[in-house]
């Protein structure tokens, strides 16, 4: 999987065409998949090596939040937090920034062992291998740059005020 | 209501079938003809078998090199052998991985400051700022 710095940039790059809240919720779908399945697991895996004695497999229900259907299932749920004129809206931007999550990480080389697209409805997996699963820490800070810059330039020419998006699509 | 159903009915159908050993090494291994160890630690050299450790569960491998320093992640794939043992037949450190970590607090105070920053907490919901 990608780092979550090259994710956030993922969604919040684009993001600086679309002006805050559409940015927002982009750049929060886009970190919600590893946020919900990997961090839990991450924490657990570091209290166990502190010596608490937790049981293996208390993550692996979350792990569902990684693929399509805990994204979508995702998506409503939390938008069903948001108030009800941004909901749709809400719902729409997370969902594609879930999407695009996995876009990148279907990018990288597991050796074969990609990613479950089809659960519950299949087992299969898939990854496209393109690039190395390290290869993103590299490009991060270039594309944390990239991507304060295009706020900046969007903010100089649209202006603070101006800069944020018209009322939800 | 739905989506917590299909999520929740998801991850019990999840749960259900890794804790029936889908992904373990073994049944990777009956399937594959190896299996994919990934990001692993070495916890523990005895001659030149490696113990591999990840998320409470230990491998025993050989065929790596055994210059390979105690707490290093690699992932490996590798066929069982008939003594327990598994024979490595391919592996990769993940020099990255530190860094990795790094980002990933890094992205971690960011969305939370992006989420902190962009939200307005209402009696009928979060409204968004923008």
């Amino acid at each position: 999987m990608a780092d979550l710095v090259t994710h956030l940039c993922s969604g919040l790059l684009p993001g600086a065409l679309l002006g805050a809240p559409r940015a927002v919720w982009l750049g929060l779908g886009a970190v919600l998949p590893d946020i919900g399945a990997r961090v839990p697991g991450l924490a657990l895996d570091l209290l166990r090596r502190a010596g608490l004695p937790l049981p293996t497999g208390l993550d692996t229900p979350l792990s569902v939040l990684h693929m399509p259907v805990g994204i979508v299932c995702g998506a409503v749920l939390i938008g069903a937090l948001v108030h009800p004129a941004q909901r749709g809206a809400a719902v729409r931007w997370l969902l594609a920034g879930g999407l695009l999550h996995l876009a990148v990480d279907l990018l990288q080389d597991h050796h074969g062992h990609g990613y479950f697209l089809l659960w519950p409805l299949s087992s299969w997996r898939y990854e496209l291998g393109w690039i190395g699963s390290e290869a993103t820490v590299f490009a991060a800070p270039i594309l944390a740059l990239i991507t304060a810059l295009a706020w900046a330039l969007r903010w100089r020419l649209v202006g603070s005020a101006s800069a944020a998006s018209p009322p939800e699509d | 209501m739905a989506a917590g159903v299909v999520l929740v009915g998801s991850a019990v159908l999840w749960s259900s079938w890794v804790a029936g050993g889908a992904l373990h090494p073994e049944a990777e291994a009956a399937r594959d003809g190896e299996a994919l160890l990934s990001l692993y630690t070495v916890d523990a050299w005895h001659d030149d078998i490696a113990t591999l450790g990840k998320g409470g569960r230990e491998v025993a491998v050989r065929g790596l090199p055994t210059d390979l320093p105690l707490g290093v992640e690699l992932s490996v794939t590798a066929r069982p052998g008939q003594d327990g043992v598994w024979q490595a037949t391919w592996f990769a450190t993940a020099p990255g991985r530190p860094a990795k970590r790094y980002l990933g607090l890094v992205g971690l105070g960011a969305s939370a400051l992006l989420l902190g920053l962009g939200v307005q907490r209402r009696p009928e919901g979060w409204v968004f700022r923008g």
